[in-house]
C-alpha cells in the first residue's frame, strides 16, 4: 500500500514536471554598454532595436580584426580602417581588395557614426548593418559570402563563445553578425580630448593662429570685407564637424563619379557625396572622396579659390565660395596665413583616444 | 401621481443629459504643414517654378523652419499660450505638429507663433535636448555654432542667372530676426481637428518686398548683407496662410 501511494506520488511528480512548463530558459543576462557622449554633442539617436551591450560590442571587435571574413584570410575591415590611421587605409588614396584589385574611392575615418544618417561617401548604405556586410560581399574588397562566413566563424569555439554572451544562443547568422558589426562601430568616438574640445572645457587655450582660425571657420564669406570669412560652418557645423548631409562642394565640372547620383539615377543628385566630419583629420589624409588632396593646405586652397560654380548641382551652402570680388576673381579671398589659420584650428580636432582607447583596438594582439 | 410625473421629468433629463453627445471638453490640435508655390503643391530639388511676378525661375532645396510660442486666440478674447512648444518644421517632408490635450473645446477666431526662438532657447544648451526633440541639432541640422545658437529658416536653392543654374542660400538667424506669424479665421474647435497651415512660398521673393536673387543677393547667413534677412524676414511673416480644418480621431 505504501508502495502504490509512492507509486502515485512518484508518478504525478513526474507527469506534473513533464507537463508542465519546461521552466525558463536559463537568463541570458548582458552588460549595458552607456555611450560616453563627449561634452557639446548632440544626444543621439541610437538603433532601438540594437541595444549596446558590452557583449556585443566585443563580438563586434572579434569580427571587425578578424580576416576570417575575407575569402583567403588575407584582410580585416582594420586593414583599410585602421585606428592609428583614425580608421582609414593608412594613408593610401585607393584601397586594394583580396585580389588586389583596386577601389575607386577612399576608405572612410570611422567616428561619431552613431550620429550618421546614411553611410558610404554617396550616403547609399541606410544603416551601419547593411554597411558592415557590404565589405565582406564585395569583389573588390574581401570578396567572400557571408554563408561561408557563417559557416568559418561556426568552426571557431571563439565565436560560439562571443555569440552565446551576446545573444544568449550560439546561432550564428548574417543578422546578427551585422548587428554586432554596428554595436562596435556606434562606440567609436572622436571627441571629449581634442584640444578643441579643451578649450571649450576651459582647461587649455588657443593660440592667436588657432583663434583666428576658429573665427573664419565660423564666418560667413565676406570676400571684399573684413573681417573675412571661410563659411565651412554650414555644412562642417557644431561639434561633430558635419551636418551628415549629402551635398556637392564643387569639386569638379565633369564628374567621374556621380555619387549619390549614381545610387538614386536622378540628375539632381549628381556629384553629392556625404559631408565627413572634419574631425581627425591629422590621422586621414589623403582627402576627399577620391583622396585628391595629400594635403589640409591643399584643401583651403581648394576651398579658397577653386570651387567650380558650373559644378553639377553645387550645393546652396557653396554660394559664397564662387561670388566675385573686388581683384576680379571668385572665391573667399583668404590670404595665405589667413588659411594657415584654419589648417592650424583644424589641427586641434585631433582626438588622440582613436588610437589610445583599449576598447577600440584590435583584440588578437 | 404628481410624484410620478417629477420622477419621469427628472428621468428623461438624466437620459437625455446622457444621450446629448456633447463632445470633448478639452482637445488637441494637429498642425499639417504643407508647402505651395502658387498655390499648388511642389517637389523639392526637381520643380522649376517661376515666380510670377519678378519672373524668376526657382528651385527650392530646402525650407526648414524652428517655430515656438503658439498662441490660440478664443472668439472672446481669450488667449491660450503653448510654453515650451517647439517645432521643426523640414519643408520636403514636414512632420504634423500636435499641440496638446489642454485647448478648451470651442470656437477660436487667431492662431500665432514665432518663426524663430526666444533668446532663452536659442542660447541653450544644444546637447541637452533629446534625440527626437526638435531642438536636438542632430535632429534638425539648424545649430549654428557655439555662439550663433540656431538658424530659424534655412532657405536653399537654385534659380536661373543667365541660364546658369545658380545657388541661392537664405539663412535666418539671430534673436533680432525672431518674428510672429499671425494668422486669424474661424476655427472650430469642438472636437479632434487637423489645421492645414500653409506655407506659400513664392512670397519669400515676392511679399512686401520684391526680390531677385541674380540682384538683390543669393546669399545671407542674416549678417553682412545689406539688410536681406530683414527684407526676408518680413516677406515670411506673411507668407503663412490657413487651410482647410478637417476632423481627425484622436
Ligand atoms: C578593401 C578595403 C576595405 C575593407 C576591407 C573594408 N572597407 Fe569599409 N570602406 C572602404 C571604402 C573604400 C569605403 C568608402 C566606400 C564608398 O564610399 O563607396 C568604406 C566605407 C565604410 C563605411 C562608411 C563610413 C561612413 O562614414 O559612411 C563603413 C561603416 C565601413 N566602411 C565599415 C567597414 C566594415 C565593418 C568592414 C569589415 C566588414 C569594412 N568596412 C571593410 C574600404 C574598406
Ligand atoms: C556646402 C557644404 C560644405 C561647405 C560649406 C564646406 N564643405 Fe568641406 N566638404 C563638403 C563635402 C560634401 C565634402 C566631401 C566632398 C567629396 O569628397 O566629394 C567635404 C570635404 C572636406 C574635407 C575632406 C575631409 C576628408 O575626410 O576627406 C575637408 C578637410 C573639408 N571639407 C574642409 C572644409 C573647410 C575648411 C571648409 C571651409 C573653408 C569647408 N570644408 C566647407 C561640404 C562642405
Amino acid at each position: 500500500m505504501i508502495f502504490f501511494k509512492r507509486l502515485i506520488s512518484v508518478t504525478w511528480l513526474f507527469i506534473a514536471y513533464s507537463c508542465g512548463d519546461p521552466g525558463p530558459n536559463k537568463p541570458h543576462l548582458t552588460t549595458p554598454y552607456i555611450l560616453p557622449i563627449p561634452p557639446g554633442f548632440p544626444q543621439p539617436a541610437l538603433p532601438s532595436d540594437n541595444e549596446l551591450t558590452e557583449e556585443s560590442i566585443i563580438l563586434g571587435r572579434l569580427l571587425f580584426y578578424d580576416p576570417i571574413l575575407s575569402l583567403d584570410s588575407s584582410q580585416s575591415c582594420s586593414s583599410c580602417h585602421n585606428p592609428s590611421f583614425g580608421f582609414t587605409d593608412n594613408g593610401n588614396k585607393y584601397s586594394t581588395g583580396v585580389d588586389g584589385s583596386v577601389s575607386f574611392r577612399n576608405s572612410m575615418p570611422l567616428h561619431d557614426l552613431a550620429w550618421g544618417k546614411q553611410f558610404a561617401w554617396d550616403g547609399g548604405m541606410p544603416s551601419l548593418r547593411e554597411q558592415a556586410l557590404e565589405p565582406i560581399q564585395n569583389p573588390t574588397e574581401m570578396k567572400e559570402s557571408v554563408v561561408n562566413v557563417v559557416e568559418k566563424l561556426k568552426r571557431q569555439p571563439l565565436y560560439e563563445q562571443a555569440f552565446n554572451a551576446a545573444y544568449g544562443d550560439s546561432e550564428i547568422n548574417p543578422d546578427k553578425i551585422g548587428l554586432a558589426l554596428e554595436q562596435f562601430m556606434l562606440i567609436i568616438l572622436s571627441g571629449g580630448s581634442s584640444k578643441f574640445d579643451n578649450v571649450n572645457a576651459g582647461i587649455e587655450s588657443f593660440t592667436a593662429e588657432e583663434q583666428l582660425g576658429v573665427q573664419l571657420f565660423n564666418a560667413e564669406a565676406n570676400p571684399d570685407g573684413s573681417p573675412k570669412g571661410a563659411d565651412c560652418f554650414h555644412c562642417h557645423g557644431g561639434a561633430l564637424f558635419t551636418n551628415n548631409t549629402i551635398v556637392n562642394n564643387g569639386l569638379d565640372s565633369i564628374l567621374t563619379d556621380l555619387g549619390k547620383g549614381g545610387i538614386t539615377n536622378l540628375e539632381v543628385d549628381n556629384g553629392k557625396f556625404k559631408v565627413p566630419s572634419l574631425r581627425n583629420l591629422a590621422y586621414t589624409p589623403p582627402y576627399m572622396h577620391d583622396g585628391r588632396f595629400q594635403t589640409l593646405e591643399e584643401v583651403l586652397e581648394f576651398y579658397n579659390s577653386n570651387v567650380l560654380s558650373n559644378s553639377p548641382n553645387l550645393a546652396p551652402g557653396m554660394t559664397g565660395f564662387v561670388q566675385s570680388h573686388s581683384s576680379g576673381e571668385q572665391g573667399l579671398n583668404l590670404s595665405l596665413s589667413e588659411r594657415q589659420a584654419i589648417v592650424a584650428f583644424l589641427n586641434t580636432l585631433t582626438d588622440t583616444r582613436i588610437e589610445t582607447d583599449t576598447l577600440y583596438q584590435n583584440p588578437f594582439k | 401621481m404628481k410624484k410620478f410625473k417629477i420622477l419621469f421629468i427628472i428621468l428623461i433629463g438624466i437620459f437625455t443629459s446622457c444621450d446629448k453627445n456633447q463632445g470633448p471638453e478639452t482637445v488637441d490640435l494637429e498642425l499639417q504643414f504643407v508647402p505651395k508655390f502658387n498655390n499648388a503643391i511642389f517637389s523639392y530639388e526637381t520643380d522649376s517654378l517661376i515666380q510670377s511676378t519678378t519672373q524668376d525661375t526657382l528651385i527650392f532645396t530646402r525650407s526648414d523652419f524652428l517655430l515656438s510660442n503658439f498662441k490660440l486666440t478664443a472668439d472672446d478674447g481669450s488667449v491660450i499660450k503653448f510654453e515650451n512648444t517647439y517645432a521643426f518644421v523640414k519643408g520636403a517632408s514636414p512632420d504634423t505638429i500636435k499641440l496638446p490635450l489642454s485647448i478648451p473645446s470651442g470656437n477660436y477666431v487667431g492662431i500665432s507663433f514665432d518663426l524663430g526662438l526666444d533668446s532663452a532657447a536659442n542660447h541653450s544648451d544644444p546637447s541637452t535636448w533629446l534625440p527626437n526633440h526638435p531642438l536636438n541639432p542632430s535632429l534638425n541640422n539648424l545649430h549654428w555654432g557655439w555662439t550663433g545658437g540656431y538658424v530659424f529658416a534655412a532657405l536653399e536653392g537654385y534659380y536661373q542667372n543667365m541660364g546658369v543654374k545658380t545657388p541661392w542660400l537664405y539663412h535666418i538667424a539671430l534673436n533680432e530676426n525672431q518674428t510672429a506669424v499671425n494668422l486669424s479665421g474661424a476655427f472650430d474647435l469642438s472636437d479632434f481637428k487637423t489645421l492645414e497651415i500653409k506655407w506659400n512660398a513664392e512670397m519669400l521673393f515676392h511679399n512686401l518686398f520684391s526680390l531677385r536673387p541674380g540682384i538683390d543677393g543669393d546669399f545671407t547667413h542674416s549678417t553682412n548683407d545689406n539688410g536681406l534677412a530683414k527684407k526676408l524676414v518680413q516677406n515670411l511673416s506673411t507668407s503663412f496662410s490657413s487651410g482647410s480644418l478637417k476632423n481627425r480621431t484622436p
